[in-house]
């Protein structure tokens, strides 16, 4: 029997992003679906008490006329487009029952305050330190906080039991992640960048299990299939999150031949990556180590400590033998465009080529961004690192 | 996530307590080490008798061998080793015992504890491996341990010192003589009058060990301290290696901790800030974690039980070294 072809199971996660598969599975299921936004919502207590998280982060250029109904124009495209989705309705985003909304940036911060006559609300305040004392009991009680809004609208109480069976589930997804990871790393890679960004982006809707179930089906036919002569410039890329269907930069390298086998996207590698080791397993101690894993390794750039991204960036450049970095600042983002020249000091510092791109979801400027790429991709060589 | 390092502790733990507690059971005849033995020196005590509060069954240890961890003078039979390294210092200054004679085992002493560091608490000392169990057993039952706030930790860091060096000083004390020979009897060994070895350690060999002395002011009162350090021993319930944490032993090799030569050493570069190694020591250690420079990061208080190293996702971020060379990595 022979295994099925890497391209027909990546189809799977595609799908899940690019088709409302999920939209219709969810319409006819009777339980709560949570719609999140970043990466700091523990998805953990979502599913322990049986309710569906959904990231809701949105790419879609074709929503952000819909969201400037709600919102000025001098705010980033994510935003915007995130909430043309919930003022359009249908879809997930129509789907959710709650909308769970962190607080890393101005617009964020906001962004509850104009879609809260659609859809109920609940921020999720971020400390602006990730790790001081007070940083740490503040978002302790975020969590907690966040934990009695989803019991409220569930009309359950977290178990202890169901928390732990949710962190291994979480953990399963998160090694299977890691395997992944690796294979993407390799040389040559044994994942396009873009598959890559389509299999991290299926998680933000899909079943948890079944999600692990097909990544860990991937990884195991990427791993058997004999290695491919090395293609294109290894490249990482960094940044502000490229979120279906703005795959813009990612497509735009891939078609100039860069191989993008590292990124540092919230919206990719630091999605899944963070494991939970559990030592003590208390309710206490399982809510503080969930709050932890979403808090503590995070490479937002909305943090006062910058020293963790600068540090992962490094070392992923390091890790996957990357020529060269690229750097997608969001365009409006004050805090991806300063992390640009944070970036760029410590790269130059370490001889590491970097090149930024400052750009928005808008197709106009593609012309350009090649031209730039290429000219980039030129000037690293043959790009062995 | 593998536990491969922590079920080859719990073997190694549980071999020791039956090696510390059992070995003169499995050994009866006296052995010899070639190390010098140390005869009992002056002043005679007699606390050793019956119903005093160093009362003791043990005859002599199999071994003339002290540790740096919890090897007990108060095991049956006198135990495999002769006892631990608080011990063995208050003893030998109390009874003048000449340099000659203690120099060969303060050598070994040292070796022991530069070679491998406090090692020997997280991985030999029998208490350490009961209040392990106390934690396992907690665990079972689904319910949290304690907080130790952080000036919580720095009285229980101070007390420990004092106990270590107000002890010490005693039994130099009673060797001048500064008191008279009543009150240098009671406050002999006075670490051992109210370490919870010494109450803990003799019912595993189906001895009794003293429970209570009242001859005078000093062993009624020490007999007080005593059983309240017992109780405080079972703290361990609520708290992992409670004990340790006021513990003389453990304060002592501690000082070798930062120049053993056993290390834990970081690569910050690898280190993804995810708090896990703090989160998860159980004696509250948060050097490894916020030490973000390249190179050891062992603590004082660190007993090299390596759960931050297992539980640490990121491969290379945390490594064990001996002599530089490393041993085992995240
Ligand atoms: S970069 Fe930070 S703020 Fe932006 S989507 Fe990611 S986690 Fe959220
Ligand atoms: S500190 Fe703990 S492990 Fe170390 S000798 Fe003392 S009781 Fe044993
Ligand atoms: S009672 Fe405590 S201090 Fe005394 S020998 Fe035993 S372990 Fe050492
Ligand atoms: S720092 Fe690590 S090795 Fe040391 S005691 Fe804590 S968990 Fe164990
Ligand atoms: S567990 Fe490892 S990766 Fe996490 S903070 Fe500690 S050393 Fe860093």
């Amino acid at each position: 029997m022979s295994s099925p072809a890497p391209a027909e199971l990546v189809a799977w996660f595609r799908d899940e992003v690019t088709t409302p598969r999920r939209a219709a599975e969810l319409a006819e299921w009777p339980g709560k679906v949570i719609g999140t936004y970043c990466n700091f919502v523990p998805e953990e207590l979502i599913l322990a008490l049986g309710a569906v998280p959904v990231r809701l982060c949105a790419g879609d250029l074709d929503a952000i006329p819909d969201g400037e109904a709600l919102l000025p124009r001098e705010v980033c495209s994510v935003v915007r487009s995130s909430a043309g989705t919930l003022q359009r309705g249908g879809g997930l985003a129509g789907r959710a029952d709650l909308l769970v909304i962190p607080t890393p940036c101005d617009a964020k911060k906001k962004l509850g305050a104009v879609v809260e006559h659609l859809k109920p609300v609940h921020v999720l305040e971020l400390p602006p330190r990730k790790d001081s004392p007070a940083a740490r009991a503040f978002w302790a009680e975020q969590v907690r906080g966040l934990l009695a809004a989803l019991e409220r609208l569930t009309g359950r109480r977290l178990r202890r039991r169901a928390l732990h069976g949710a962190i291994a589930l979480v953990n399963r997804r998160e090694e299977a992640f890691r395997r992944l990871l690796r294979l993407r790393q390799a040389d040559p890679p044994a994942l396009s960048g873009e598959d890559f960004l389509f299999v991290t982006q299926a998680s933000f809707t899909a079943d948890a299990a079944a999600w692990a179930e097909h990544t860990e089906a991937l990884c195991a036919v990427l791993e058997a299939r004999p290695a491919r002569p090395a293609n294109g410039r290894r490249v990482l890329l960094t940044g502000a999150p490229l979120i279906w269907p703005n795959h813009k930069v990612v497509q735009l390298l891939e078609q100039a031949g860069a191989a993008v086998v590292a990124d540092e996207l919230c919206s990719g590698t630091q999605r899944l990556y963070q494991p939970v080791a559990l030592r003590e397993v208390s309710m206490r101690a399982l809510l503080d180590a969930v709050a932890e894993k979403a808090m503590l390794p995070s490479t937002c750039p909305c943090f006062v400590e910058g020293g963790d991204r600068l540090n992962r960036i490094v070392d992923l450049a390091r890790e996957a033998h990357v020529a060269g970095v690229v750097y997608h600042s969001q365009r409006l983002c004050p805090l991806f465009e300063i992390e640009a020249m944070l970036v760029q000091k410590e790269l130059r510092a370490r001889a590491i080529p970097l090149l930024t791109l400052s750009t928005d979801f808008s197709r106009e400027d593609s012309g350009q961004l090649r031209t730039r790429i290429d000219a980039f991709l030129e000037m690293l060589g043959d790009g062995r690192a | 996530m593998s536990n491969r390092i922590t079920i080859t502790r719990r073997i190694v733990q549980t071999v020791c307590f039956v090696l510390l507690l059992y070995g003169a059971f499995i050994w009866p005849a006296h052995l010899e080490t070639g190390l010098p033995r140390i005869p009992g020196g002056a002043p005679r005590t007699t606390l050793y008798e019956k119903g005093r509060i160093l009362w003791v069954s043990g005859k002599e240890s199999v071994v003339d061998l002290y540790i740096p961890a919890l090897a007990c003078r108060f095991v049956a039979r006198g135990g495999l080793l002769k006892s631990c390294i608080v011990h063995f210092f208050s003893e030998n200054f109390t009874w003048r015992t000449s340099f000659r004679l203690m120099l060969p085992h303060i050598l070994a002493l040292t070796i022991m504890c530069v070679l491998l560091g406090r090692l020997w608490c997280g991985w030999v000392c029998p208490m350490g491996a009961m209040m392990d169990a106390m934690t396992w057993l907690r665990r079972l039952t689904g319910r949290g341990r304690l907080q130790v706030g952080e000036d919580q930790q720095r009285f229980l860091f101070n007390t420990r010192h004092l106990l270590l060096w107000g002890s010490l000083a005693v039994s130099v004390l009673i060797a001048f003589p500064v008191f008279g020979q009543g009150v240098n009897d009671s406050l002999f060994l006075i670490y051992c009058q109210f370490c919870p070895a010494r109450l803990l350690y003799p019912p595993f060999g189906g001895v009794n060990p003293c429970w209570s002395d009242t001859t005078n002011t000093i062993s009624s009162f020490l007999t007080g301290v005593g059983w309240a350090m017992f109780a405080l021993f079972f703290l361990g319930f609520a708290i992992p290696r409670f004990w340790c944490r006021i513990c003389a032993i453990g304060a002592l090799v501690g000082y070798f901790n930062r120049g053993a030569l056993l290390t834990i050493e970081k690569e910050p570069g690898k280190c993804s800030s995810c708090g896990t190694c703090r989160r998860n020591c159980p004696v509250d250690v948060t050097r490894v974690y916020s030490d973000r420079r390249a190179g050891v990061v062992t603590d004082p208080e660190c007993q090299l039980c390596l759960t931050c190293l297992e539980d640490c996702p990121e491969p290379g971020a945390l490594e064990l070294r001996l002599l530089g060379r490393r041993i085992v990595r995240s």
